[in-house]
């Protein structure tokens, strides 16, 4: 009986041993097995809204025609010259910028840009004009043309102008052909007048076309 | 005579009852004998204990930094849309499919033996967010959404930041059909249909640290 006893405490005591062993060899493996890290950067950036300027390319124009030149038999278009010069007109039709939108910092968008320009004609000879005597024709970031005797110009003063600006493509401009024409009729009223020729653009706004 | 009698009745009885004590008595004591005599062989057990292996958990960044920058054109008035963060090493800026990337990876390592056992691992990952964005951030424009073994949404802008917050991210792993558990982050910053001008120009820098990586088997 007592070697029954005797042979039953040790197997208890041989299975507690190795219970305990292997328990504490699971902690050791528990804290020394996690390693490692996860750190993560992420960078995000707006990109800045460009700016844009409109402003006058500093061409005030000027049309002076002699009596000379307004001679019958004398038909011919002049035009404005950029006032400062030697010669009061021209008679090449080269259109001289007037208007011109410039933006800075655009990045890689696009921009629409409008402003629309008035054009208004005052002095002695406004009235006297009769239609086709005069005109400004806009090309450029604009395209239309005015006829400038006051029936005309009072029905139709107004354009818009579209400036399509990005990288490489900073400065768009409204140019402008003034007009003043020996029509081969009597214009004697236009004798001695003066005519002031004002043409406008009060802001222009944009937006950044969708990519 | 009847006395003489009665004795010898009695003598019988008790050499019969002597008799029958004596004979169980040799007879168990043979009994008694025979039986620790007939107690013999052996009994040997072996006990064979095994260990199961525990493999190495590791903790990872699988997919890198990430990048969100968004264009002017991107976040004008007609272009109402959320744009989300891309790895920082993709040819775009950003996406506009809200894809979680994978962030942070616990990991189960090879080793014989390993198949069975469970784990559960946990780290603390901190948000924290900086940059001249940072400061201008309205709620609700910029946030991350934690997925996987993390649950959370945090908005980044500072008043809901306000410096950092953690989120606890628990793995429950195995070394066979559960090895590796992701956490993943959907970062995203929204065109909102308002004016945004405030953000134009600013960056935004996010960073997600972990903390102590710890396992322990899985009770």
């Amino acid at each position: 009986m007592n070697n029954k006893n005797t042979i039953l405490l040790t197997v208890i005591a041989v299975a507690t041993l190795l219970v305990a062993v292997v328990g504490a060899t699971f902690a050791y493996f528990t804290v020394s097995q996690a390693s490692g890290t996860a750190n993560t950067t992420v960078t995000a950036k707006a990109e800045a809204v460009g700016s844009v300027v409109l402003d006058n390319a500093d061409n005030n124009l000027v049309l002076e025609v002699t009596a000379q030149e307004m001679a019958q038999g004398n038909e011919k278009k002049y035009y404005a010259v950029k006032s400062g010069t030697a010669a009061k007109n021209s008679t090449d039709g080269t259109p001289i910028s007037i208007a011109k939108a410039t933006i800075s910092n655009p990045g890689e968008s696009t921009y629409t840009c409008t402003a629309t320009f008035t054009v208004a004609a005052s002095g002695n000879m406004a009235e006297a004009l009769e239609e086709g005597d005069a005109k400004v024709v806009l090309s450029g970031a604009a395209n239309d043309e005015f006829d400038l005797s006051a029936d005309k110009l009072g029905e139709k003063s107004t354009t818009v102008a579209t400036f399509e600006l990005s990288a490489g493509n900073e400065t768009k401009d409204v140019k402008a052909l003034v007009s003043l024409e020996n029509r081969n009729a009597e214009q004697n009223e236009l004798a001695g007048k003066q005519l002031d020729v004002t043409i406008s653009a009060d802001s222009i706004t944009c937006s950044i076309n969708e990519q | 005579m009847d006395n003489e009698n009665n004795n010898n009745k009695n003598v019988i009885l008790l050499t019969v009852i002597a008799v029958a004590t004596l004979l169980v008595a040799v007879v168990g004591a043979t009994f008694a004998y025979f039986t620790v005599n007939n107690a013999s062989g052996q009994a040997n057990t072996t006990v064979t204990a095994k260990a199961e292996a525990v493999a190495a958990v590791t903790l990872s960044n699988p997919t890198g930094n990430l990048k969100l920058n968004v264009s002017a054109a991107e976040m004008s008035e007609e272009n109402v849309k959320t744009y989300y963060a891309v790895k920082h090493d993709a040819l775009e800026n950003n996406t506009t499919t809200n894809t979680a990337l994978p962030i942070a990876r616990a990991t189960v390592g090879e080793g014989e033996g390993t198949e069975k056992t469970q784990y559960t691992c946990t780290v603390d990952l901190t948000v924290a967010a900086s940059g001249s964005m940072a400061s201008v951030l309205k709620e609700g424009e910029a946030k991350i959404v934690f997925t996987g073994a993390a649950n959370k949404t945090i908005d980044l802008s500072a008043d809901q930041l306000s410096g950092n917050e953690t989120v606890t991210a628990t793995f429950n792993l195995d070394g066979t059909s559960q090895k590796t558990v992701d956490v993943n982050a959907l970062v995203s910053l929204e065109n909102k249909n308002s004016e945004q001008n405030h953000l134009a120009g600013q960056t935004l820098e996010v960073t997600i640290t972990s903390g102590d990586f710890s396992c322990e088997l899985k009770q």
